[in-house]
């Protein structure tokens, strides 16, 4: 085969793999969730403990591929809060699985006391398994330790 | 450079080889293109010989239209022998008071191979088309080259970047009526599901044991258990 045959089809093949690896970086560029989902989310859940029924909101903020997410469970003036960063598990076509590290729990005690509630102490958020509906919609399912799993659907509320 | 062959008729004189069709001479192993009047002579003398090519068969066959004094014929012949190498005549016989002739006889050459060397040293030759398309070729071939790697190099980012060559996993949300099924459901546990149609939209998930069934009431998720 004449050289200049060789150099083509050598650089034929270094510019289809060149190209195509800036286009696989394009794509995931395009389709990264923190940069698909970035901004602010939140969503209003209910906790029934008993016949009381608490009202929970959930605030996801994802920014700088970092989440958090903060939950702020409310009966009637007395509140508490689970905040955590949510780490990337598994991603499916419309849905993701995340585990839920540097937790902390803010006012739990105080809650159960002023409110005679029984919530079941020592509880923490432990998963967060999410869905895709549709533009500007994700529906997220907390689990907790206590078996207290509380589902949500987030709305955007701003890009970040 | 402008290739040189003997073209077919092929003529044996002496050591010589010549083709009348391109006016093209070897002479040990050396090609070179005649002048168009010492081809013509050449050629002439090649179909006279045996017989003497008499001066005034040259001026009516070479000089058609025209005229040619003793010193225009003397000059033509001269300059054949030096193109022939013929310096010492014994080629091309002066056959004095009656022409010129040949000294070996002409064969017809049927074996001989085509050959192809360098420019030649003398021509009447302007560049022709072909020489034109040699110097063209080179160019066309690296804009053809190019061409097919810019083709190569959009084809190959635009399906990378489509997504093409990544694997996508299966949906696993699905819409039924206007109920989202967030499970791989087979079409019998959709009919089986605990959800009609003209209800308000209801978010479903699967557990182990049981399925989570939400709805929304004035922007707040509520949901129930379903066992299985």
């Amino acid at each position: 085969m004449p050289k200049n045959r060789l150099l083509v089809l050598f650089l034929l093949t270094v510019t289809a793999g060149l190209s195509g690896s800036l286009g696989n970086q394009v794509y995931h560029y395009l389709n990264d969730p923190f940069r698909l989902y970035e901004g602010s989310w939140q969503g209003e859940g209910a906790i029934y403990v008993g016949d009381k029924k608490i009202d929970s909101n959930a605030f996801m903020l994802v920014n700088n591929n970092d989440i958090r997410l903060s939950i702020n469970n409310k009966y009637q003036d007395f509140s508490y809060t689970y905040d955590g960063n949510l780490v990337l598990q598994q991603r499916e076509h419309v849905s993701a699985h995340f585990d839920i590290e540097n937790r902390h729990v803010r006012g739990l005690e105080t809650f159960i006391e002023n409110t005679k509630i029984d919530v079941p102490l020592g509880g923490n958020l432990l998963r967060l398994n999410a869905w895709h509906l549709d533009e500007g919609r994700i529906f997220v399912e907390v689990e907790q330790s206590n078996g207290l799993d509380v589902p949500y659907i987030l709305t955007k509320k701003s890009d970040g | 450079m402008a290739k040189l062959c003997l073209e077919p008729p092929i003529y044996k004189v002496g050591d010589l080889y010549y083709s009348p069709t391109s006016a093209v001479v070897e002479n040990q192993g050396e090609l070179s293109r005649l002048r168009a009047r010492e081809a013509n002579l050449f050629y002439e003398l090649i179909k006279t010989f045996p017989d003497v090519l008499s001066r005034t068969s040259i001026e009516q066959t070479l000089w058609k239209d025209s005229y040619a004094t003793n010193a225009t014929i003397n000059q033509t012949v001269k300059a054949l022998r030096f193109s022939l190498q013929d310096v010492d005549r014994t080629l091309i016989r002066t056959i004095p008071k009656q022409g010129y002739v040949l000294s070996a006889a002409p064969q017809i050459e049927d074996s001989y191979g085509q050959t192809i060397v360098e420019e030649p040293k003398q021509t009447e030759r302007l560049p022709s088309d072909s020489q034109q398309e040699d110097t063209l070729a080179p160019k066309s071939n690296v804009v053809q080259s190019v061409t097919t790697i810019l083709v190569i190099a959009i084809a190959s980012f635009a399906l990378s970047a489509s997504g093409v060559f990544v694997s996508k996993p299966n949906r696993i949300s699905q819409q039924y009526g206007k109920h989202w099924i967030l499970f791989n459901a087979t079409e019998q546990e959709l009919s089986a599901l605990p959800v009609k149609q003209n209800e308000s939209t209801k978010y479903i998930t699967k557990h182990e044991s049981f399925y989570r069934v939400c709805s929304e009431t004035t922007g707040v998720l509520e949901c129930q258990k379903i066992d299985f």
